[in-house]
């Protein structure tokens, strides 16, 4: 639910700013004349809802998106041109009392509106509106939540227009410079990424990273909107119109009135705004964050390179999860669990990765145990065994009430787990000690990661490595 | 100030306003209860498509039409094709093999229940209870519908899978043929006469609320030694661990062959019902391995096929009461002409005006839902008795639907004396001789 | 909303600009009011000044109402200028002349026309409200003033027409507008109410006030300063 709203925020706030703070830099119209803007935000709905159709009909949402991506682009940076360049030129006004640049208003709108639309479609797509056609709770909990979120943005678009007007010219110029070259950023990452998608352009190291680095800030891009809101209803507070002392009580009644009225479409966006922030929050920062896993108790092999876990520990029937950093210095993550009741006790060790699904993890929910990537429910007694989204198996042997678990099998291991950290690790042709993260050269021998300082020392080992290990296994024995 | 005139104004041509409400709650109370019963069977799909078991039926590729439900099946066993019973542990060697919790297979034949004389027509079914079904990669595994079918009721003690002579009476048929756990029961295969006899002893008395009461359930081997049939099952139920349904998975239900390559592949590895279906299909040839879903094809059914039916007598309702409000306000805005012409006068805003006649219309829709809400929870209860012989669960989702769709109708109801506001001209009603 | 506010803060300075400069309340030339081929008002021009107190009169169908109304702002003339407050307003919008009217014309009306729901004092404080914000304090003065504070929470059927009248009246004065504007308020009454409704009316023009009557009776318009004879839309002399 709050999900769809979320998603309308992401794609249309930036939209909705963009054209409400445009037409607050432009001087007030002596006539005020909307219809410009009106047939504007109309015609992008019409363009928005027929790259839609267009898409689907196609199959090609990136293209759509891509193509509405580079038009948006385009009009924001004639917008910031506009804004940057000649910023009297704004106050330029028609004879009829229309400002001249009132003129690319509808231009403005409808890309906008267009592109933001198809980017929320875009968003929800994958997103089933509900299991089933026939009406149901779900259906009708989500179809609310997109026109509740729909209208809360009109209302959003009314009262910043009023508040941006309140807060004066510069303000808002200096909010609209701020969103869009915010805009312009995430716009040209992911016109890039749109472009390299579709073989447009080729791939390159610098263009993933671009794309990469603006990927971080995109879902910022929301809130810093909102928060330049909530920075112009300040602007507007102070610059509030003061009621002031004066003997005339009819005076003092108009004064009243109009402070009142400033009042409430300052708190009527303020309120709008926290709502909306509310609901995002809730969605980007809870609902939609994948579980976490329980924590992992770190071990280390003893001296005949074991772990040993006594089976008393682990048969209570809950999820007991353990990690084990590698000679690489991979955070290798495994489990233990009962798969029967403490009647019946029988151990299963397994790796906390899936070879469908990598390393995400599994956690415990009740009685079930899930796989977090693809929410699978595994079958408790088949953990332990291989195949379909079972954690993969580690083999173990078990001595006398302990779970055995060697070294060498956790370091076999590691390569169904991508969380590394820095060890230090011994360069096992010179002896220099390294860190793992650092070392320029690395080569993976019988189950081992070992790391070199020098190409010299890494060719050597690679030439013979019996000769290095032996070595290595007698100085560590001796 | 606005609410002190909303308030004051109120009881302000009561007959009137009574007269609307209560054309709104006529109108909300059928709303109400077509709403209440569609949303009712919708959730209960929505949940059976969300949730994360799911029943399989494996039956031979001709044998795809569904069962027979409800009903004995008089004269299953001519012509027919089965599946083998060694074929089992192959479903426990698919991709998602884990997923699959219990194997129930199936025999059912026709035979005659011989007690003091008396002779009954009656289905014998044979199953697993708790079955010892070594798999290659567990030789212990047990499976049975003592697991699979955990609401099964045994009064008494389950039959063993190994005997040959236990059996599990249906509770209606055990009340119909008054035997009780402990007793025994002399049971004739085929509907004739003619049919070899065996006495078997009730172990237990068998209580599931679907067609198993009124028949008698017995361990497979006994059920093929009976029919004739060593070897042979009729039909398989899968019971797997499943993710719930989403838009690939309603896509793949129209037929894999839809997929794009990227998204079979997608498919093929997530725990849908239906990608575990075609994968049992794969390894068992010429079967046929379908989904059952218990609401979508009864309930569901139904309320699919009734749903546009129930859209537009909604929409019927709705512009009925919302043209009714709407010839009442017309009366109430030309009997209040000089009120809206005074306010206009001294200087109201049209919306300040127009607030007004929407706050008391609104307040009207209100009531007028509230009371069709209750009076539609009634009805739904009488219709969902007469047509699926249970009550209505009415979802709470109904309250605030049905409240918004009352207010929409007497706002829609308000558009043409909303009109006749704006076009009120003050002077001609201020300054009029009377 | 931001163009009634601009218009609100320029109105008001124009009303404290003329209190102390502009003299001329109501200012029409040449106006005229045709009703398809019926012309109700022809070549109609005078001038009002700041406290005066003029009445109108003429025959019945002379055109007192269809004038009233003009100066009103609820009809507009379909010829000539009318300058209220030294406010060119023939030529302003809709929204603009309902901010103008509230804030500088007080009506009377002869039916009274008080809302039926709401006690005398919540009658006023509605013009209150419609002006600005509603203010109790200043409503029940109001109401004093007229004589009436003890029958404030009274409504207008638990009224007598002349009570009724004053309370209308306290509602045309409550905004301190700079014109009030009464079509026949005696019209409905006996003597006795006529004549304190008459002395109200005379107490506001000896606080100020600018009033235009409209009245049948000669002795009323005895009562003003200056009397304007309509004759068949015309001024007569
Ligand atoms: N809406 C209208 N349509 C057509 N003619 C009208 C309209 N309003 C007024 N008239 C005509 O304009 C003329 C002036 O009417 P008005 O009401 O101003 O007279 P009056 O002086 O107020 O009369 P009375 O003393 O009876 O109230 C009359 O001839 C009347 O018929
Ligand atoms: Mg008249």
């Amino acid at each position: 639910m709050a999900f769809y709203i979320a998603a309308l925020a992401h794609a249309l706030v930036p939209a909705v700013l963009i054209i409400v703070l445009w037409t607050a830099t432009l001087p007030a119209p002596d006539k005020p004349r909307r219809s410009g803007l009106a047939r504007g935000v109309c015609a992008g709905a019409l363009v928005g809802a027929l790259a839609i159709l267009l898409a689907i009909a196609r199959t090609a949402e990136t293209a759509g998106n891509t193509g509405l991506q580079v038009a948006g682009f385009v009009t924001n940076a004639a917008t910031l041109m506009l804004l940057a360049l000649n910023v009297r030129s704004l106050r330029l006004v028609e004879e009829t009392g229309t400002p001249i640049l009132a003129r690319f208003t509808p231009i403005l709108a409808a890309v906008e509106i267009a592109q933001g639309l198809f980017a929320a479609w875009n968003a929800t797509v994958n997103h089933g509106l509900s299991a089933t056609d026939v009406v149901n709770t779900d259906l009708i909990v989500n179809c609310t939540a997109i026109l509740f979120g729909a209208a809360l943005l009109a209302i959003l678009a009314l009262q910043l227009a009023k508040v941006a007007r309140m807060a004066g010219r510069g303000p808002a110029a200096t909010a609209l410079a701020v969103v869009l070259v915010l805009a312009l950023a995430v716009g040209s990452g992911q016109t890039m990424l749109g472009l390299l998608r579709l073989d447009q352009i080729g791939v390159t190291a610098e263009r993933i990273t671009y794309v990469a680095r603006l990927s971080v800030i995109e879902p910022w891009q929301v809130y810093i909107d909102l928060g330049l809101t909530l920075l112009l209803i300040l602007v507007a507070f102070r610059r509030r119109f003061r009621i002031g002392v004066t003997e005339d009580r009819i005076e003092r009644r108009l004064r009243i009135a109009r402070a009142l009225t400033q009042s409430r479409w300052r708190r009527g966006l303020a309120g709008a705004t926290a709502l909306l922030l509310a609901i995002l929050a809730f969605q980007d920062l809870y609902a939609s964050r994948p579980p976490t896993l329980s924590e992992a108790i770190g071990m280390q092999a003893d001296g005949k390179d074991e772990i040993r876990i006594p089976i008393e520990r682990v048969k209570d029937g809950n999820l007991h999860r353990f990690a084990y950093i590698s000679s690489a210095g991979h955070r290798v993550r495994f489990f233990l669990i009962n798969r029967y009741d403490e009647a019946h006790i029988d151990i299963g060790v397994v790796f906390d990765a899936c070879m469908v699904c990598g390393d995400g993890g599994y956690i415990q929910h009740g009685d079930e145990v899930i796989c977090v990537p693809c929410n699978v429910r595994m079958f408790r007694p088949s953990i332990g065994k291989s195949g379909g989204c079972n954690p993969i198996p580690l083999p173990h042997t078990v001595e006398d009430g302990t779970i055995v678990i060697a070294a060498s099998s956790l370091e076999k291991g590691a390569r169904h787990f991508t969380e590394v950290v820095d060890v230090e690790v011994t360069d096992p042709v010179t002896g220099q000690k390294l860190t793992s993260g650092k070392a320029p050269f690395q080569h993976e021998a019988g189950g081992r990661t070992y790391f070199f300082g020098d190409k010299d020392s890494y060719d050597k080992f690679r030439a013979d490595p019996d000769a290095y290990l032996r070595g290595g296994k007698q100085r560590e024995h001796g | 100030m606005v609410l002190r005139m909303l308030w004051r104004s109120f009881f302000e041509g009561r007959r009137r306003k009574i007269l609307a409400a209560a054309t709104v709650a006529l109108a909300a109370t059928l709303i109400t209860t077509l709403f209440a019963l569609s949303v009712d069977v919708g959730d209960k799909m929505a949940k059976e498509m969300t949730s994360y078991g799911s029943n399989i039926r494996v039956t031979p590729k001709a044998d795809a039409m569904p069962l027979l439900i409800g009903g004995v099946d008089y004269n299953p066993l001519k012509g027919r094709d089965y599946l083998n019973e060694r074929d089992l542990p192959k479903i426990k060697d698919i991709f998602w093999r884990n997923n699959i919790v219990g194997l129930v297979p199936r025999l059912a034949l026709p035979a005659t229940a011989e007690i003091d004389g008396t002779a009954l027509r009656i289905s014998v079914t044979g199953t697993y209870f708790d079955h010892l079904l070594p798999l290659p990669s567990d030789e212990g595994y047990r499976t049975g519908v003592r697991d699979i079918n955990r609401f099964w009721q045994v009064e008494g003690t389950w039959p063993d899978d190994a005997s040959e002579s236990q059996a599990l009476v249906g509770s209606r048929l055990a009340a119909r043929l008054g035997v009780v756990a402990g007793g025994t029961l002399r049971l004739r295969t085929g509907d004739g006469a003619d049919g070899p006899l065996r006495t078997v002893a009730i172990a237990g008395i068998l209580t599931t609320g679907g067609e198993e009461d009124d028949g008698v359930t017995v361990p497979l081997a006994m059920a093929q030694a009976m029919a004739g049939l060593p070897g042979r099952i009729q039909s398989i139920d899968v019971s797997a661990l499943t993710v719930p349904e989403n838009d690939l998975a309603r896509k793949a239900r129209r037929g894999p062959e839809a997929l794009s390559s990227e998204e079979y592949d997608k498919w093929y590895c997530t725990a849908y019902v239906g990608s575990i279906a075609h994968q049992i299909e794969e390894v068992l040839a010429d079967t046929s391995a379908r989904p059952i879903w218990q609401v979508a094809a009864g309930e569901g059914a139904v309320i699919t096929r009734i749903q546009m039916l129930l859209l537009v007598v909604s929409a019927a309702a709705i512009a009925a009461a919302a043209m009714c409000v709407s010839a009442l306000m017309n009366t109430t805005v030309l009997e209040r002409a000089r009120e809206i012409g005074l306010m206009k006068a001294l200087g109201a805003a049209p919306w300040e005006i127009h607030l007004l006649f929407v706050g008391e219309a609104v307040i009207v829709g209100l009531i007028g839902g509230a009371l069709g809400i209750l009076a539609g929870y009634a009805v739904a209860q009488g219709v969902g008795w007469s047509v699926f012989q249970s009550g209505v669960d009415v979802r709470p989702i109904t309250v605030p639907v049905v409240l918004a769709i009352s207010v929409i109708t007497v706002l829609a109801g308000s558009i043409l004396p909303s009109r006749a506001i704006a076009a009120l001209l003050p002077v001609e009603v201020l300054h009029g001789r009377r | 909303m931001t163009v009634s506010n601009q218009l609100t803060s320029d109105a008001t300075s124009s009303r404290f600009g003329s209190t102390e400069q502009g003299r001329m309340v109501i200012d029409i030339r040449g106006l005229g009011k045709r009703f398809g081929a019926v012309a109700a008002l022809q070549d109609v021009s005078f001038d009002v000044q700041r406290g005066e107190f003029i009445a109108i009169m003429g025959p019945s169908g002379s055109g007192k109402t269809t004038l009233l109304n003009i100066l009103s702002l609820l009809d507009r003339p379909t010829e000539g200028d009318y300058h209220l407050d030294g406010i060119a307003v023939a030529s302003l919008t809709e929204r603009e002349q309902t901010v103008i009217r509230r804030e500088k014309i007080g009506l009377v009306f002869q039916q009274f026309h008080l809302i039926p729901y709401l006690s005398a004092l919540e009658n006023v404080m509605l013009a209150q409200h419609y002006h600005s914000v509603a203010d109790r304090e200043e409503a029940l003065e109001a109401l004093e003033h007229v004589g009436l504070a003890q029958r404030r929470d009274h409504l207008p059927s638990q009224l007598s027409g002349g009570e009724q009248q004053r309370v209308c009246i306290a509602r045309a004065l409550i905004n301190a507008p700079a014109l009030i504007l009464a079509d026949e308020p005696t019209g409905n009454l006996d003597a006795d109410n006529e004549g304190l409704v008459m002395g109200l009316l005379e107490r506001l023009r000896d606080e100020g006030r600018t009033i235009v009557l409209v009245t049948h009776n000669p002795d009323l318009g005895e009562r003003t300063d200056r009397i304007v004879r309509l004759q068949h839309g015309r001024l007569a002399s």
